[in-house]
Parts: C-alpha cells; structure tokens; sequence
C-alpha cells in the first residue's frame, strides 16, 4: 500500500489541447478516493496518467516515495478495473484472475493458491472454468475486483466500474467494493460520474471541473460547505438552487437578500455566521438554497413566507419533492462568472428579473398535486452565499 | 390433447391464419431447387473430376455418362505414380513434398511476419509508421506479374531451390492489410488490461492478440495456401530440375506429355486439390466469421 501524490501533474495532447492544467493532490496510503465530474473533465484521464496508460506532460506523479512519471504500469504496482471489465475473452475466470502473476512469473502453485484465495474471498469458486461470455454482468464486475485483488498491488484504479450495472446490481456492488476496499485496506482511486457513488464510497471526493480540482473534501464537508457554485451545484441530488440576489445590511448588522419581489430577513446573528460576508460589498451576490432549506407551512405568516403553485409534484414515499416557479434569475457556474464583468448596476437589474424553477423537499411528506398552492417558509439560517467569482463566502 | 384445444382456442375464428411470407410448402421446394441448381453449377466441375478419376480415360469423356460411377478403380492413381516415378520424369511423393514444404513455410512464416507487422502499424507508435502504411496499402494493388522480372534478376542464384519458392511470398502487403483491419477493431481497453497486468508488446501480443484474432488468421492462413499451392508462374521461371518442381507446374507438364491420358489427369487434379479441402475445412469456421464480420467479400 502506498500514498499517490500529484504535484502540477499536467496532460497536453499533441493538438495542444490542455486536458489537465497541474493538478496537486494527495491521495493518502489506504485511503479510497474518488474523483468525480461531469464528462470531459478530466478525471479518466488523470486516473489513466496514474496508470501508466497516457504519458504526463509536466510535474511529477509519486507513488508511495518513488516519482513514477517515466515508469511502465508493471513498474507502478497498481491494479485497474476498467469500465467494460476488460476480461480477456477466450481465458476462463481463473485464467484471468490469475494473468497477472503468470506474467510476474510466480510458481503456478502460488498462483492457484491466490486465485483460489480471491475467488472465495468474492463468491466466484463455482465460476473460475467459465469463459467470460457466459457470465452475468455482476460476476464479470466481480472476476474484475478479483484480478485487481490477486496481484495485492500498491492501489487499486477504478474507472467507472459499475456503469454497465443496472440500478439494483450497482447498489450492491457498490457496498461490495466500499466494504472489500475497508477490509484491504489498499488505496483506491475511484472514478465515476455519478454524484451518489462518489458520495456513499469515497473518504474523500475530489470534484473536478476543466481539468481542475474544484474542491477535495470528505463527502458530507462538499455536501454541507461547497467551495464554488460549480461544487454546489454538482453536488446533492435534487441539486442545489442557485439565483442571482442583491444583497443590503443595515447599520444595526442585520440585512435582507432580494428573491424576486420579496426580501428575505437575514438577523444579525445569521449574518454573523459568515465572516467572509464582513468584507463583501453590498450589491449582487449568489444565493444558494438546498432543496431541503424549504418547510411546508401552510399557516404561516404570508409576509414572512412564499406562496408558489406547485408544478411537479413527486411523491416518493419518505419525501415530496415539490417544483415550483420563482420569482428569480436562476444562476450557475458559467453565467456567474460571465457575470463578474458586468458592473453592479448591470447585475441588480438582471438580478431582480428572470424567473426560475426550484425544487423543494418536504419532510415529512406532503400529499399534494400539480397546480396547488403551497405555503413555503425558507431556513435563511441553511443559506449559500457565493461571491461575484462564485466562490463560497464563509 | 388438451394443450392443443389451448393453442387452438387462443385464435379467433373469425380471422384468418397469418402465414409468414417466404414458409409456405411450394416457396420453400422453389428456394431449394435455386439452391441446388446454383451448387451443381458450382460443384459438378469437381464431381465431374473426382468420379472421372476412377474411371478409364475413354469412359471420361463420354458426355454426361461420364458422370455415372460405374466401374469404379483406382488404376487413375496407380498410374500417376507410375508415371512419375524416376529420376528423369521425377518422383510424384516428391512434387507433393516440394509443394507442401514450400506452402507450409509461405503460411506460417507469412502468419508470423504479417501480423506482427500489422499490429506494429495498428498499435504501436513509431516515426514513420504512416508513411509505411500507405506504402503497404499501395502494395496491395500491385500484381505479383508486375514485380516477377525484377524479383527474377534478384534471385537469379538460388534458381533450383525450395527457398527461392518460398522467400518472396512469405511478406505479403495483402495479408498484412487483412491482418491491420482486423487488429485495428479490436478493443484497446483489452490490450491496456495486459499492460497494466505486467505484458510487455510481445506478450500482448502473443498472449491476447493472436487468441483473439483467431477469424483473421484463418483467413489469410486459406487465402496464403491457395496461392501458394496454386503457384505456377513463379516455379515455371524459377524450377526446372524435377526435385524442386510444385504440384501444379507438373500437372502441366503432365498435360503436354502423350500419350494423354485424362483418368490419370483428373487423378492427379484430386491428388492436388486434396489438401486446399482440408485446410479449409480445418479453417473454415474462423473464415466464414471473419467473411461475416470484417465485409471481406470477393
């Protein structure tokens, strides 16, 4: 086992194309961390550059003390799991398992005692005769762990490895590997695209954007203290709401934030919680509000609440999530950097137009339908506030 | 009886049974007598060949009778190793070696040579490699006709031997296009999979590659021993002395030699055409899935 250190890695295609502009990272020994992002943001990449599959442009890749930039993938010591499993299609199970130490010419009595040892280890004993065309899509995902787990590599490298599973499979196949990769004990660099996967496996959860990491944190610290409005945005699931606001403090330290023709009150006290706020100007600002920041309170005061008409209504069973119009310019990563050029006058004015959808998720659940008028009060204490960079104020 | 009231209760009365197109009885004899009509033309060459070489040279050519087996022996064979059986007219066993030496070596050296040139030119990154390529490309549309003269000057002085048959057929632009085509469709993350478990570009190659290029090595294996057991204009230039000469060449001078006895010829051509059978028999699985799948057709 053995920590994987990034110092400005960098990825340059010969097109001149920037896949990864230096990324620093440390990936801690035994630690199982993930990289997560939408398509095209470099996290294969990156995990192949560890591999030894693409070459590196620039800085150094460490695996455990040793630089490996130059070094072959038998040289590194790693183990990949491949997204379409990559089993070589005319060996049996056990073949397979078992390629890697025949090519590190181990006796083949050793061979078979790991092989057998990794096939019990993830219920494939019956299977090691078979041909990989004649497995189930789960126990091909399995004979991929148990060629990964023989070799007893340095870390193990995993490239969206449940994504030809369907739902169910991928759930239990997900605890299978979270539960052997604790029980290893190996480090683990986990790629996938999907925002639950990252946020159910990981120890820590890089999110990448652009070649760039955007935020590396433990899943529930992105969850709760996103660094970006690209982070916010990307994590949680009904995503966050995000909309542009005008922000106005009074000289007592309390304030109020625009949300269409209503201001939201913000006391002193939740003013208070973000330090950060202290050296931010009054005027336009991002507004962020999970899903679950909405209570359902039909007897509310209507001055200190929000009257909307429910347009989708998902009843599913613990929760309702519940879609509604606002009366808000909806924001998101792109625009709010686009929109750090325009002058304060330019933003007010765009920030108090526009409308938007939002979700809100009512617990316990609500029996509603689509068209009713719902009474929704907000937490103001459970705000995001994001800066004209779309950097997180705290 | 009581499953075939359930059948028969599940379609309604009043509509009519839908019959497939192409099922019925009539259609269906129509399509095999196409078929069979479309194999005899192919086939009664052959057949015409194999019962004629069991049969006296004058009943041979006696039209169409010449079909029915009758009075059937094999004198044919006895008599071509008759025939050829001394120094001067040479030994029949030893055209046979001549062919089978020449053609074993063009297939298996062409198989080794060919794909891993391709694979060099379809995985591999090196300087040139474009540039090679297209000259192989290129080299596929030149006939072997085109290049006999200079070839001929080249090996003027290993005229007489095995290896002057062998050697200028064994690296062949053709199988090599085959064998990329085929190597470029393969999936890389397969070959990636080997290189993370430790093999080097050999032991891919070697170890997953060729086990799963099984369809284009039978392939270029049955195109490679047609062309060679079939060689005649290269022999005709190269050979002269009986020990080194090819089946086919001797099947011509068997023709020109009175007196001409056809029994013995179609003998021989059944001798001859013997093995090519049972290499694509052995072959032909992998060839009809390569023919299927890569489009290579004609």
């Amino acid at each position: 086992m053995a920590s994987i250190t990034y110092q400005k890695m960098r990825k340059v295609y010969d097109d001149g194309t920037e896949a990864i502009p230096g990324m620093d990272l440390e990936v801690r020994d035994g630690e199982f961390m993930v990289f997560v992002g939408p398509s095209g943001c470099g996290k294969s990449t990156a995990l192949r550059m560890t591999a030894g599959l693409e070459d590196i442009s620039g800085g150094r890749l460490l695996i455990g003390d040793q630089v490996v930039n130059n070094k072959s993938p038998q040289e590194r010591d790693i183990a990949m799991v491949f997204q379409d499993y990559a089993l070589y299609p005319h060996m049996t199970v056990g073949q397979n398992m078992g390629f890697a130490l025949k090519m590190m010419r181990i006796p083949k009595a050793e061979i078979r005692k790991r092989v057998q040892e990794a096939a019990d280890r993830l219920s494939l004993t019956a299977l090691l005769d078979r041909k990989p065309k004649n497995l189930s899509g789960g126990q091909r995902q399995r004979v991929a762990m148990g060629r990964a787990i023989v070799r007893q590599p340095q870390a193990f490298l995993m490239d969206e490895p449940l994504s030809n599973l369907d739902a169910k499979l991928r759930v239990q196949m997900r605890a299978e590997i979270d539960a052997l990769q604790h029980q290893l004990g190996v480090t683990t660099l986990y790629v996938t695209h999907d925002q639950t996967e990252a946020m159910t496996m990981g120890d820590r959860v890089a999110v990448m954007k652009n070649g760039r990491i955007q935020q590396c944190a433990p899943p529930q610290e992105l969850y709760d203290e996103p660094a970006n409005v690209f982070v916010a945005g990307f994590i949680g699931s009904p995503k966050m709401n995000l909309f542009h606001s005008i922000l106005h403090r009074d000289d007592h330290g309390a304030g109020t934030l625009q949300f269409g023709p209503k201001e939201l009150a913000l006391s002193a006290e939740t003013i208070a919680r973000w330090p950060g706020l202290r050296t931010v100007p009054d005027g336009p600002i991002t507004v962020g509000l999970r899903p679950e920041s909405f209570r359902y309170t039909p007897d509310a005061d209507p001055d200190e609440s929000l009257d909307v008409e429910a347009s989708v209504v998902e009843m599913l069973g613990n929760e309702t999530l519940v879609h509604f119009v606002a009366p808000v310019e909806q924001a998101s990563d792109a625009d709010v950097r686009d929109r750090a050029q325009a002058s304060d006058e330019e933003e007010s004015i765009l920030a108090g137009a526009g409308q938007t959808i939002m979700v809100s998720r009512l617990v316990p659940p609500v029996r509603l339908g689509e068209g009713d008028a719902v009474r929704l009060t907000l937490d103001t204490t459970r705000l995001y506030l994001f800066d004209k960079q779309g950097d997180a104020i705290r | 009886m009581s499953a075939r009231t359930a059948t028969a209760s599940t379609v309604p009365a009043d509509e009519p049974p839908v019959r497939r197109k192409g099922t019925g009885p009539l259609r269906k004899a129509g399509n095999y007598l196409v078929m069979i009509v479309i194999t005899l033309v192919f086939v009664a060459p052959i057949l015409y060949m194999v019962i004629g070489s069991f049969k006296p040279s004058d009943e041979v050519l006696n039209g169409l009778a010449g079909f029915l087996p009758k009075d059937l022996s094999l004198d044919n064979y006895a008599g071509v190793f008759d025939r050829f059986n001394s120094p001067a007219t040479g030994y029949f066993y030893n055209f046979y070696l001549t062919s089978l030496i020449v053609s074993v070596v063009v297939v298996v050296g062409g198989l080794v040579v060919n794909s891993m040139a391709a694979y060099a030119l379809a995985r591999l990154r090196w300087r040139g490699r474009n540039g090679v390529l297209l000259a192989v490309i290129l080299l596929v549309i030149v006939p072997f006709e085109a290049i006999t003269v200079p070839l001929f000057y080249l090996l003027n002085d290993y005229r007489n031997t095995y290896y002057v048959q062998f050697t200028p057929f064994i690296a062949q632009a053709f199988s090599v296009y085959l064998f990329y085509t085929f190597f470029v469709g393969l999936p890389k993350q397969l070959e990636e999979a080997a290189r993370i478990d430790g093999a080097g570009p050999w032991r891919t190659f070697f170890y997953i590659v060729v086990p799963m290029s099984k369809p284009v090595f039978a392939s270029v294996t049955i195109l490679t021993f047609l062309s060679s057991w079939g060689a005649f204009l290269w022999p005709v230039m190269m050979v002269d002395q009986p020990q080194f000469r090819p089946l086919p060449l001797e099947i011509s001078v068997f023709l020109g030699q009175p007196p001409t006895d056809w029994g013995q010829i179609f003998a021989f051509g059944v001798m001859l055409v013997l093995p090519l059978l049972v290499v694509f028999l052995i072959f032909q699985r992998w060839f009809i899935q390569s023919v299927a799948s890569s489009g290579l057709k004609g």
